[in-house]
């Protein structure tokens, strides 16, 4: 070998050598920076967590890259689903609100915007968003998918039907998929929904939260058509896909409390409301408590759905129309009830669910001719749901049509006969009771 | 591969977009959450004596937790906590959190004892009240040099802040700690809001120390009031792995930046050995030509040059395109992971430019674009 050579032999060895020695303190081998490593955010677990490790240090050098910004802000809307901690709401409500203020028609800032107001129940100013980014881009199918979700929850149906129509034409994917089921749903066709998020299921193959979402949603479906060993299985599925999955414990519990095995139900709610106590689960948990005779600790339950109320106020978040339906199921101040869904209604007039809660709220203050009009705006998809047909049948029978009620009744107990820890048994009795004055008048 | 560094982050930034794509799912009810009140935040300092370990616990359960755990404690159910109740519920709570500290000595598990406990109710939102809940253990220490371990297993599955701060005592040495000396939260007393950190959670240490010449450890009033007058906390240290921080323009004195660049050679000198980076071509071309050293090094050079110019290009490229609100390399990032292009995408002016370049040089890529003034011409690279 010449000298030359060998120089050149041996400067390509260190080269080498320095190349793989970079490479291991890069990947952690040779330590002596344990410090800052321990000092670093959350361990890297989920796409959402190394998403956010990577977008935080580079805001931290850059902190006006309006790309990470909004890559940030969305990556902690998933870390919020993942982790149930509304710390990361604020967050990213945070970091759009930045995005807006960097480029005031930035898509995707406007977009997570619009997510995080619907997440917080302002669906006026999750409108106003949607509309924005779609005058801005009509063609983003996310920002038709931001537009029909405001719109569901205004109750503007039809609207969101184009809107949702216009996002699967354009990009068919799993978030439109599930669009689509949700309004099959609405208007009364949950065998339907089911098929397309099956189809959906096959055709993206989600993972990790996303699965387990989509896996919640489809036990939901099974639920509510009376199907509890598929629900079951979804339920299962969402577990496997997301560890603990906090909404399909709950699925669980609910089909432990349907069954009547209230101790598993117990041991199960108290575990989701450990995690999220949000009101639905909580309220839930005072109701399984109370049906098995454990009133006191129902109590506890339902004075922690008051603080929680408490707090949602003072977070600015508006929760008139879950409160409402609280306070009318749970008979604490019927006039304080109907207030508060009157408000909610005014709020959103054409929503099913405005609707049926007003409806609820009027009958339990008594009010039943102006629930009955209110049912039947509530009904008018034609939504093959248990509860709301239970309500509908229970106003039909106070307001004195008591064919119709019975029509109603047998169809929610049919549809699913385990529908409400609290009604399910009031469902039947009242039924039986109009079977038997059918049978006894002449 | 000259897009490979900007594809890396182009990746990132798709896949967090992604990751909205996948937060649009429907919201439920039950995304409505009160915001970071049903958090429960631990905390622990460990102060190194040469004689014991102390541990300084600190628990701050916010409103939700807290009113859940208020049953336990208001056993007559009257909503006034009195002085008994406390003391009773301290005396079954203490336990409890200690049992879940596991504290190893030199590889052998330790018995931590509880010298004090304190509980308050500091007032939170809404009128609520909050919980904090204070503990000092110790841990017995004796011989010179230890290794220590440590993990809080409290409350593992509960969402919230968790700090380790871990503090010699005078004269003690501190070898190696993987926890900082100095709190974050003040005790978690002010937890810090900006938008790009996320909640801290460390719940372990590994300290290595030298305790011969230390102080002892104190009685534990003194330990209290001596805590009492916290450090006030500083800012979150930057976060950065072990390469990062060799590049990161604080630390760029002379010989770092020197080290840096023989990496960064090493490091290109690797990636060149990946397939699809013409080695077989080159070395062909220097066997066929019988070419020397020096000519090898020479195209060594070019290439680099040429590599070196065609990143900035496309950094500025890039730069000039972003202002225009298009993503970094092409299709909408909302795009499922960027890479399906639906027909109704607009395209963006980096795609035009892709276009116009390869157009202007047959089906070869940007880079072999750049290549082409070499001798003899190599075909396109297969990257």
């Amino acid at each position: 070998m010449t000298s030359m050579n060998r120089i050149a032999a041996v400067t390509a060895a260190l080269l080498m050598l320095a190349g793989v020695m970079g490479f291991l303190s890069l990947t952690g081998f040779i330590s002596g920076s344990e410090n800052q490593d321990s000092q670093r955010s959350a361990p890297v677990q989920s796409a959402a967590d190394r998403a956010v490790f990577q977008l935080q240090q580079r805001l931290a050098s850059e902190p006006n890259d309006l790309a990470a910004v909004d890559g940030l802000g969305s990556a902690y809307l998933q870390k919020a689903r993942e982790s149930g901690d509304p710390a990361f709401y604020t967050k990213a409500v945070g970091l759009f609100d930045k995005a807006m203020t960097m480029a005031p028609d930035d898509q995707t800032g406007i977009i997570g915007a619009s997510m995080a107001a619907a997440a917080r129940h302002d669906f006026a100013r999750a409108l106003q968003l949607a509309q924005q980014a779609v005058r801005l881009d009509p063609e983003d199918p996310d920002a038709q998918g931001v537009l029909g979700d405001a719109l569901v929850e205004l109750g503007r149906y039809n609207e969101a039907l184009s809107a949702f129509q216009q996002m699967l034409d354009t990009r068919p994917d799993l978030n439109a998929y599930v669009r689509v089921a949700y309004l099959r749903e609405l208007h009364g066709d949950p065998s339907g929904a089911i098929d397309v998020l099956k189809l959906a299921v096959e055709a993206t193959r989600p993972a990790g939260e996303t699965a387990a979402w989509v896996h919640w949603q489809l036990g939901s479906l099974y639920f509510n058509t009376n199907a509890p060993e598929n629900a079951a299985a979804e339920y299962e599925s969402a577990l496997d896909a997301f560890p603990e999955y906090v909404h399909a414990v709950a699925g669980n519990a609910r089909l432990a409390a349907a069954r009547g095995d209230y101790d598993k139900a117990i041991e199960l709610y108290r575990d989701v409301t450990a995690r999220q106590p949000v009101v639905e689960y909580v309220a839930i948990l005072g109701d399984v408590y109370r049906a098995a005779g454990r009133s006191v600790e129902a109590q506890h339950q339902y004075d922690l759905v008051g603080a929680i109320d408490e707090l949602y106020r003072a977070n600015g978040i508006d929760t008139d129309l879950e409160m409402a339906l609280y306070q009318a199921d749970h008979d604490l101040d019927p006039e304080m009830a109907l207030a508060q869904a009157r408000a909610a209604y005014e709020a959103r007039p054409e929503s099913i669910r405005a609707a049926d809660v007003l409806s609820w709220a009027l009958y339990k203050a008594g009010k039943y001719a102006e629930a009955l009009q209110h049912s039947r705006e509530a009904l008018r998809l034609g939504t093959q749901d248990s509860l709301l047909l239970f309500h509908a049948g229970m106003i039909n029978d106070s307001a004195g049509d008591h064919e119709v009620a019975r029509v109603y009744l047998s169809r929610a107990v049919e549809i699913n006969p385990g529908f409400s820890v609290l009604y399910a048994a009031a469902a039947r009795t009242t039924l039986e009771a109009l079977r038997g004055a059918v049978k006894g008048q002449p | 591969m000259i897009w490979s560094k900007r594809w890396i982050f182009a990746g990132v930034v798709a896949s967090a977009l992604a990751l909205a794509v996948l937060a649009l799912l429907r919201p439920s009810a039950a995304e409505a959450h009160p915001l970071g009140n049903f958090t429960i935040n631990r905390y622990s300092r460990l102060d190194l004596y040469s004689d014991a370990v102390r541990i300084r616990y600190v628990l701050d359960m916010a409103e939700i937790p807290a009113f859940q755990e208020l049953p336990q404690i208001d056993t007559n159910g009257d909503g006034d906590l009195s002085r008994s109740e406390n003391d009773a519920y301290l005396a079954f709570k203490s336990p409890e959190i200690a049992a879940n500290l596991q504290l190893e000595i030199d590889g052998s598990p330790q018995t931590l004892s509880v010298l004090s406990s304190t509980v308050g109710y500091p007032e939170g939102q809404a009128g609520l009240r909050t919980l904090r809940l204070t503990l000092v253990l110790d841990a017995p220490l004796s011989g010179s040099d230890a290794q220590l371990k440590y993990h809080d297993d409290n409350y593992a599955d509960r969402v919230g802040w968790k700090e380790v701060v871990v503090r010699p005592a005078d004269g003690v040495e501190l070898k190696r700690s993987s926890a900082p000396a100095n709190d974050v939260s003040a005790e978690l007393t002010s937890y810090p809001v900006d938008l790009i950190s996320s909640p801290l959670d460390v719940t372990s240490a590994s300290v290595s120390f030298s305790a011969s010449a230390g102080a002892k450890a104190p009685p534990v009033d003194q330990t209290s009031e001596a805590s009492a007058a916290v450090t006030p906390n500083e800012a979150p240290a930057r976060a950065g792995g072990a390469f990062a921080s060799l590049i990161s323009t604080r630390n760029a004195t002379g010989p770092i930046i020197v080290l840096s660049l023989l990496l960064a050679l090493g490091f290109g000198a690797l990636h060149a050995l990946e397939p699809g980076h013409g080695k077989t071509f080159v070395a062909a071309y220097f066997v066929g030509v019988r070419g020397t050293v020096r000519e090898a090094v020479g195209l060594g050079l070019i290439v680099a040059f040429t590599h070196t110019i065609g990143v900035l290009l496309i950094g500025l490229v890039t730069l000039f395109g972003s202002r225009y609100r298009l993503a970094l390399g092409g299709a909408s990032p909302l795009s499922w992971g960027g890479l399906t292009a639906s027909p109704n995408t607009r395209t963006s002016t980096i795609m035009r430019i892709q276009r116009m370049m390869a157009r202007r040089h047959g089906r070869a890529s940007l880079r072999s674009a750049w290549q082409t003034g070499l001798r003899p011409v190599l075909p396109p690279s297969s990257s």
